[in-house]
Protein backbone atom coordinates (compact mmCIF):
# COMPACT_ATOMS: atom_id res chain seq x y z
CA UNK A 1 0.00 0.00 0.00
CA UNK A 2 1.49 3.48 -0.88
CA UNK A 3 0.93 5.51 2.04
CA UNK A 4 1.39 8.68 -0.31
CA UNK A 5 -1.17 7.96 -3.07
CA UNK A 6 -3.20 7.40 -0.06
CA UNK A 7 -2.66 10.55 1.52
CA UNK A 8 -2.99 12.45 -1.49
CA UNK A 9 -6.45 11.00 -2.54
CA UNK A 10 -7.59 11.27 0.73
CA UNK A 11 -6.25 15.35 0.11
CA UNK A 12 -8.38 15.53 -3.45
CA UNK A 13 -11.66 14.33 -1.40
CA UNK A 14 -10.90 16.64 1.37
CA UNK A 15 -10.81 19.82 -1.19
CA UNK A 16 -13.86 18.84 -2.29
CA UNK A 17 -15.53 18.52 0.50
CA UNK A 18 -16.14 14.43 0.34
CA UNK A 19 -14.37 13.21 3.64
CA UNK A 20 -15.71 12.12 6.65
CA UNK A 21 -14.74 13.84 10.32
CA UNK A 22 -12.60 10.23 10.62
CA UNK A 23 -10.65 10.72 7.20
CA UNK A 24 -10.03 14.52 8.23
CA UNK A 25 -8.50 13.47 11.76
CA UNK A 26 -6.54 11.05 9.55
CA UNK A 27 -5.00 13.66 7.40
CA UNK A 28 -4.28 16.04 10.60
CA UNK A 29 -2.57 13.09 12.08
CA UNK A 30 -0.60 12.70 9.45
CA UNK A 31 0.35 15.94 8.78
CA UNK A 32 1.41 16.41 12.13
CA UNK A 33 3.18 13.28 12.61
CA UNK A 34 6.32 14.79 11.74
CA UNK A 35 7.38 12.52 8.94
CA UNK A 36 5.29 14.17 5.98
CA UNK A 37 6.31 13.12 2.51
CA UNK A 38 8.66 15.90 0.73
CA UNK A 39 5.57 15.99 -2.23
CA UNK A 40 3.28 16.63 0.24
CA UNK A 41 5.13 19.10 2.52
CA UNK A 42 3.69 22.34 0.95
CA UNK A 43 -0.02 21.61 2.54
CA UNK A 44 1.03 20.44 5.94
CA UNK A 45 0.58 23.72 7.24
CA UNK A 46 -2.91 23.90 6.72
CA UNK A 47 -3.32 20.83 9.14
CA UNK A 48 -1.14 21.76 11.71
CA UNK A 49 -2.57 25.09 11.62
CA UNK A 50 -6.20 23.26 12.56
CA UNK A 51 -4.58 21.10 15.00
CA UNK A 52 -3.18 23.95 16.80
CA UNK A 53 -6.62 25.67 16.76
CA UNK A 54 -8.18 22.65 18.09
CA UNK A 55 -5.78 22.73 21.05
CA UNK A 56 -6.79 26.36 21.91
CA UNK A 57 -8.35 26.72 25.41
CA UNK A 58 -10.07 29.08 27.53
CA UNK A 59 -7.41 30.62 29.89
CA UNK A 60 -8.41 31.86 33.67
CA UNK A 61 -11.87 30.82 33.07
CA UNK A 62 -12.83 30.02 37.12
CA UNK A 63 -10.87 33.60 37.82
CA UNK A 64 -14.27 35.14 35.95
CA UNK A 65 -16.38 33.45 37.91
CA UNK A 66 -14.67 34.39 40.91
CA UNK A 67 -14.78 38.34 39.98
CA UNK A 68 -18.25 37.78 40.09
CA UNK A 69 -18.90 35.78 42.89
CA UNK A 70 -16.59 38.81 44.98
CA UNK A 71 -18.67 41.78 43.56
CA UNK A 72 -21.76 40.15 44.05
CA UNK A 73 -20.75 39.43 47.97
CA UNK A 74 -18.77 42.49 48.30
CA UNK A 75 -22.64 44.30 47.65
CA UNK A 76 -24.92 42.37 49.15
CA UNK A 77 -22.36 42.73 52.78
CA UNK A 78 -21.88 46.30 51.64
CA UNK A 79 -25.89 47.02 51.99
CA UNK A 80 -25.93 44.71 55.26
CA UNK A 81 -22.89 46.78 57.20
CA UNK A 82 -24.54 50.29 56.05
CA UNK A 83 -27.76 49.75 57.20
CA UNK A 84 -26.42 48.33 60.50
CA UNK A 85 -24.63 50.70 60.86
CA UNK A 86 -27.18 53.48 60.03
CA UNK A 87 -29.11 51.72 63.02
CA UNK A 88 -26.25 51.68 65.05
CA UNK A 89 -25.93 55.59 64.81
CA UNK A 90 -29.66 55.94 65.25
CA UNK A 91 -29.10 54.33 68.32
CA UNK A 92 -26.59 55.91 69.51
CA UNK A 93 -28.01 59.04 68.89
CA UNK A 94 -31.40 58.16 70.70
CA UNK A 95 -29.50 57.27 73.66
CA UNK A 96 -27.41 60.58 74.31
CA UNK A 97 -30.23 62.75 73.84
CA UNK A 98 -32.29 60.89 75.87
CA UNK A 99 -30.07 59.97 79.13
CA UNK A 100 -29.09 63.38 80.54
CA UNK A 101 -32.98 64.78 80.44
CA UNK A 102 -33.91 61.46 82.80
CA UNK A 103 -30.86 61.62 84.57
CA UNK A 104 -31.60 65.64 85.29
CA UNK A 105 -35.00 64.98 86.16
CA UNK A 106 -33.61 62.29 89.04
CA UNK A 107 -31.26 64.51 90.16
CA UNK A 108 -34.55 67.39 90.82
CA UNK A 109 -36.67 64.56 91.98
CA UNK A 110 -37.24 65.04 95.83
CA UNK A 111 -39.99 63.38 98.01
CA UNK A 112 -42.89 64.82 97.96
CA UNK A 113 -43.33 66.19 100.74
CA UNK A 114 -40.13 68.57 100.41
CA UNK A 115 -41.64 69.73 96.95
CA UNK A 116 -44.42 70.97 98.93
CA UNK A 117 -42.94 72.92 101.11
CA UNK A 118 -40.49 74.08 98.95
CA UNK A 119 -43.27 75.33 96.42
CA UNK A 120 -44.28 78.32 98.18
CA UNK A 121 -40.86 79.41 98.56
CA UNK A 122 -39.85 79.34 95.44
CA UNK A 123 -40.54 82.52 92.94
CA UNK A 124 -41.28 80.72 90.01
CA UNK A 125 -43.86 81.12 87.41
CA UNK A 126 -47.05 78.88 88.39
CA UNK A 127 -46.93 77.20 85.15
CA UNK A 128 -44.05 75.46 85.60
CA UNK A 129 -44.04 74.53 89.38
CA UNK A 130 -46.92 71.45 87.79
CA UNK A 131 -45.26 69.93 85.93
CA UNK A 132 -42.04 68.97 88.30
CA UNK A 133 -44.81 68.09 90.96
CA UNK A 134 -46.49 65.75 88.37
CA UNK A 135 -42.97 64.25 87.33
CA UNK A 136 -42.01 64.21 90.90
CA UNK A 137 -45.34 62.00 92.04
CA UNK A 138 -44.78 60.01 89.47
CA UNK A 139 -41.63 58.58 91.16
CA UNK A 140 -41.98 55.61 94.06
CA UNK A 141 -40.74 57.16 97.20
CA UNK A 142 -37.16 57.29 98.00
CA UNK A 143 -35.31 56.92 101.33
CA UNK A 144 -34.93 59.93 103.46
CA UNK A 145 -31.57 61.75 102.54
CA UNK A 146 -30.39 59.40 100.04
CA UNK A 147 -29.82 61.14 96.07
CA UNK A 148 -32.25 59.13 93.96
CA UNK A 149 -30.32 57.78 91.84
CA UNK A 150 -31.20 54.44 91.77
CA UNK A 151 -34.99 55.46 90.96
CA UNK A 152 -37.18 53.62 88.53
CA UNK A 153 -36.23 55.58 85.22
CA UNK A 154 -38.93 58.06 84.11
CA UNK A 155 -41.08 56.38 81.37
CA UNK A 156 -41.35 59.22 78.34
CA UNK A 157 -44.36 57.69 75.99
CA UNK A 158 -42.75 59.20 73.38
CA UNK A 159 -39.57 57.47 73.63
CA UNK A 160 -41.27 54.27 74.84
CA UNK A 161 -42.61 54.58 71.23
CA UNK A 162 -39.41 55.43 69.58
CA UNK A 163 -38.19 52.43 71.27
CA UNK A 164 -40.64 49.89 69.88
CA UNK A 165 -40.40 51.28 66.22
CA UNK A 166 -36.40 50.86 66.79
CA UNK A 167 -36.81 47.19 68.12
CA UNK A 168 -39.11 46.49 64.48
CA UNK A 169 -36.41 48.46 62.73
CA UNK A 170 -34.57 45.51 64.07
CA UNK A 171 -36.34 42.80 63.80
CA UNK A 172 -36.91 44.15 60.21
CA UNK A 173 -32.94 44.27 59.68
CA UNK A 174 -32.22 41.58 61.17
CA UNK A 175 -34.94 38.76 59.52
CA UNK A 176 -33.04 41.02 56.20
CA UNK A 177 -29.70 39.71 57.07
CA UNK A 178 -30.67 36.45 58.09
CA UNK A 179 -32.41 35.99 54.35
CA UNK A 180 -29.65 37.16 53.07
CA UNK A 181 -27.72 35.11 54.46
CA UNK A 182 -28.96 32.15 53.71
CA UNK A 183 -29.24 33.35 49.80
CA UNK A 184 -25.09 33.99 50.40
CA UNK A 185 -25.06 30.68 51.75
CA UNK A 186 -26.49 28.77 48.73
CA UNK A 187 -25.06 31.15 45.83
CA UNK A 188 -21.53 30.56 47.54
CA UNK A 189 -22.42 26.41 48.14
CA UNK A 190 -23.51 26.66 43.86
CA UNK A 191 -20.38 28.52 43.19
CA UNK A 192 -18.24 26.18 44.95
CA UNK A 193 -19.74 23.80 42.81
CA UNK A 194 -19.27 25.40 39.65
CA UNK A 195 -15.52 26.49 40.28
CA UNK A 196 -14.83 22.46 41.02
CA UNK A 197 -16.12 22.03 37.43
CA UNK A 198 -14.03 24.81 35.81
CA UNK A 199 -11.09 23.63 37.03
CA UNK A 200 -11.87 19.90 35.99
CA UNK A 201 -10.46 19.29 33.21
CA UNK A 202 -12.23 16.84 30.91
CA UNK A 203 -10.72 13.45 29.15
CA UNK A 204 -13.44 13.25 26.69
CA UNK A 205 -12.50 16.68 25.32
CA UNK A 206 -11.03 17.00 21.48
CA UNK B 1 -31.80 23.95 34.45
CA UNK B 2 -30.80 19.82 35.28
CA UNK B 3 -27.16 20.16 37.14
CA UNK B 4 -26.67 16.64 35.88
CA UNK B 5 -26.90 17.77 32.19
CA UNK B 6 -25.09 21.07 32.64
CA UNK B 7 -21.91 19.45 34.20
CA UNK B 8 -22.12 16.34 31.63
CA UNK B 9 -22.98 18.24 28.76
CA UNK B 10 -22.22 21.79 28.59
CA UNK B 11 -18.86 22.04 30.65
CA UNK B 12 -17.10 19.91 28.61
CA UNK B 13 -17.14 21.87 25.53
CA UNK B 14 -16.63 25.20 27.40
CA UNK B 15 -13.65 25.81 25.21
CA UNK B 16 -15.29 24.92 21.97
CA UNK B 17 -17.87 27.84 22.91
CA UNK B 18 -14.72 29.83 23.65
CA UNK B 19 -13.00 29.19 20.42
CA UNK B 20 -16.07 29.70 18.18
CA UNK B 21 -16.78 33.53 20.31
CA UNK B 22 -13.10 34.42 19.35
CA UNK B 23 -13.11 32.86 15.64
CA UNK B 24 -16.19 35.54 15.88
CA UNK B 25 -15.48 38.49 17.68
CA UNK B 26 -11.64 38.00 17.16
CA UNK B 27 -11.10 39.41 20.51
CA UNK B 28 -10.36 36.82 23.53
CA UNK B 29 -11.89 39.07 26.29
CA UNK B 30 -15.09 39.59 24.18
CA UNK B 31 -14.81 35.42 23.68
CA UNK B 32 -14.52 35.18 27.46
CA UNK B 33 -17.30 37.02 28.38
CA UNK B 34 -19.41 35.65 25.60
CA UNK B 35 -18.86 32.08 27.05
CA UNK B 36 -19.67 33.40 30.77
CA UNK B 37 -22.96 34.79 29.60
CA UNK B 38 -23.92 31.82 27.78
CA UNK B 39 -22.80 29.29 30.29
CA UNK B 40 -25.28 31.60 32.83
CA UNK B 41 -27.85 31.79 29.97
CA UNK B 42 -27.86 28.25 29.84
CA UNK B 43 -27.99 27.90 33.33
CA UNK B 44 -31.22 29.86 33.79
CA UNK B 45 -33.01 27.87 31.16
CA UNK B 46 -36.09 26.77 32.81
CA UNK B 47 -35.83 22.82 33.10
CA UNK B 48 -39.64 22.54 30.49
CA UNK B 49 -37.14 24.18 27.54
CA UNK B 50 -33.79 22.75 28.45
CA UNK B 51 -35.88 19.06 28.34
CA UNK B 52 -36.39 19.70 24.65
CA UNK B 53 -32.88 20.23 23.43
CA UNK B 54 -31.76 17.59 21.54
CA UNK B 55 -28.39 18.46 20.65
CA UNK B 56 -26.59 20.39 23.48
CA UNK B 57 -23.12 20.76 21.80
CA UNK B 58 -25.56 22.26 18.47
CA UNK B 59 -27.63 24.30 20.79
CA UNK B 60 -24.65 25.98 23.11
CA UNK B 61 -23.28 27.09 19.85
CA UNK B 62 -25.89 28.59 18.31
CA UNK B 63 -26.36 30.37 21.31
CA UNK B 64 -22.35 31.29 21.44
CA UNK B 65 -22.86 32.37 17.40
CA UNK B 66 -25.62 34.68 18.26
CA UNK B 67 -24.29 36.29 21.37
CA UNK B 68 -20.53 36.83 19.67
CA UNK B 69 -22.29 38.46 16.57
CA UNK B 70 -23.66 40.85 19.00
CA UNK B 71 -20.61 41.57 20.52
CA UNK B 72 -18.93 41.86 16.93
CA UNK B 73 -21.63 44.28 15.73
CA UNK B 74 -21.66 46.29 18.87
CA UNK B 75 -17.07 46.27 18.97
CA UNK B 76 -17.75 47.58 14.94
CA UNK B 77 -19.97 50.06 15.83
CA UNK B 78 -17.67 51.37 18.75
CA UNK B 79 -14.63 51.10 16.66
CA UNK B 80 -16.76 53.11 14.07
CA UNK B 81 -17.85 56.11 16.35
CA UNK B 82 -15.26 56.16 18.55
CA UNK B 83 -11.76 55.62 16.12
CA UNK B 84 -13.97 57.16 12.92
CA UNK B 85 -12.22 53.54 11.51
CA UNK B 86 -8.47 54.67 12.29
CA UNK B 87 -8.04 52.31 15.30
CA UNK B 88 -6.50 49.05 15.76
CA UNK B 89 -8.12 45.87 15.04
CA UNK B 90 -8.06 43.94 18.67
CA UNK B 91 -7.17 40.25 18.86
CA UNK B 92 -5.64 40.23 15.66
CA UNK B 93 -1.77 39.81 15.79
CA UNK B 94 -0.18 42.30 14.51
CA UNK B 95 3.42 41.51 12.44
CA UNK B 96 2.85 38.98 9.84
CA UNK B 97 5.30 39.99 8.06
CA UNK B 98 7.22 38.66 11.11
CA UNK B 99 5.55 35.04 10.49
CA UNK B 100 6.62 34.73 7.17
CA UNK B 101 10.19 35.67 8.14
CA UNK B 102 10.16 32.89 10.87
CA UNK B 103 8.42 30.63 8.29
CA UNK B 104 5.40 29.62 10.79
CA UNK B 105 3.08 29.08 8.02
CA UNK B 106 0.90 27.93 10.48
CA UNK B 107 0.36 31.01 12.04
CA UNK B 108 -0.23 32.75 8.32
CA UNK B 109 -2.82 29.67 7.65
CA UNK B 110 -4.47 31.08 10.91
CA UNK B 111 -4.70 34.09 9.82
CA UNK B 112 -5.86 33.23 6.58
CA UNK B 113 -8.85 31.35 8.40
CA UNK B 114 -9.63 34.89 10.34
CA UNK B 115 -9.89 36.90 7.15
CA UNK B 116 -12.24 34.52 5.16
CA UNK B 117 -15.61 35.57 4.67
CA UNK B 118 -18.07 35.23 7.40
CA UNK B 119 -19.75 32.08 6.40
CA UNK B 120 -16.82 30.11 4.66
CA UNK B 121 -15.02 31.37 7.83
CA UNK B 122 -17.43 29.73 10.33
CA UNK B 123 -18.28 26.89 8.04
CA UNK B 124 -14.36 25.99 8.15
CA UNK B 125 -14.26 26.22 12.28
CA UNK B 126 -17.13 24.81 12.41
CA UNK B 127 -16.10 21.51 10.41
CA UNK B 128 -12.15 21.42 10.82
CA UNK B 129 -11.65 22.81 13.74
CA UNK B 130 -14.70 21.69 15.91
CA UNK B 131 -15.54 18.57 13.57
CA UNK B 132 -18.66 19.25 13.30
CA UNK B 133 -21.32 16.74 11.35
CA UNK B 134 -23.02 19.17 8.24
CA UNK B 135 -26.10 18.74 9.86
CA UNK B 136 -25.05 19.99 13.06
CA UNK B 137 -22.98 23.12 10.70
CA UNK B 138 -26.99 23.48 9.75
CA UNK B 139 -28.31 24.17 13.00
CA UNK B 140 -25.75 26.16 14.14
CA UNK B 141 -25.57 28.82 11.39
CA UNK B 142 -29.06 28.51 10.26
CA UNK B 143 -28.16 27.72 6.74
CA UNK B 144 -29.03 25.22 4.11
CA UNK B 145 -26.72 22.39 3.78
CA UNK B 146 -26.11 23.20 0.44
CA UNK B 147 -24.92 26.88 1.78
CA UNK B 148 -22.43 24.70 4.07
CA UNK B 149 -21.27 22.34 1.18
CA UNK B 150 -20.28 25.73 -1.22
CA UNK B 151 -18.84 27.44 1.60
CA UNK B 152 -16.65 24.59 3.12
CA UNK B 153 -15.15 24.04 -0.37
CA UNK B 154 -14.80 27.74 -1.06
CA UNK B 155 -13.27 28.54 2.04
CA UNK B 156 -10.58 25.12 1.56
CA UNK B 157 -9.82 26.08 -2.01
CA UNK B 158 -8.88 29.77 -0.54
CA UNK B 159 -6.78 28.65 1.67
CA UNK B 160 -5.31 26.11 -0.73
CA UNK B 161 -4.63 28.52 -3.33
CA UNK B 162 -3.49 31.41 -0.74
CA UNK B 163 -0.71 28.64 1.09
CA UNK B 164 0.47 27.42 -2.67
CA UNK B 165 0.98 31.24 -3.53
CA UNK B 166 2.64 32.08 0.20
CA UNK B 167 4.44 28.54 -0.30
CA UNK B 168 5.75 29.43 -3.61
CA UNK B 169 7.25 33.09 -2.83
CA UNK B 170 8.88 31.94 0.23
CA UNK B 171 10.52 29.51 -1.95
CA UNK B 172 11.41 32.10 -4.88
CA UNK B 173 13.24 34.51 -2.07
CA UNK B 174 14.95 32.01 0.02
Amino acid sequence: MNKVSDIQALLDRYWEGETSVEEERLLKSYFNSGNVDEELLRIAPLFQALQREQSVQMAATSKVVEIRTHRFLWHGWAAAASVALMVTAGLWWWNQSQFPVVEQVVQTNTPPQEVETVLPDVAEPPQEAPDEVVIAQEKPPHKKGKPAIHSKPVVDPEAEKAMEEIKAALALVSSKIKKGRHEAAKGALYLEEVDKIFKIKPDTEG
Amino acid sequence: MNWTIFQEQVFPIRDKLYRFALRITGNTHEAEDVVQEVLEKIWRTPEAQSEQVLNWEAWCMTLTRNRSLDKARAQTQRRTTTLDGLGERPGVSANPAQAVETRDLAEIVRRMIQELPEKQRLVMHLRDIEELSYEEITEVLNISLEQVKVNLHRARKAIREQLNATVNHLTEIS
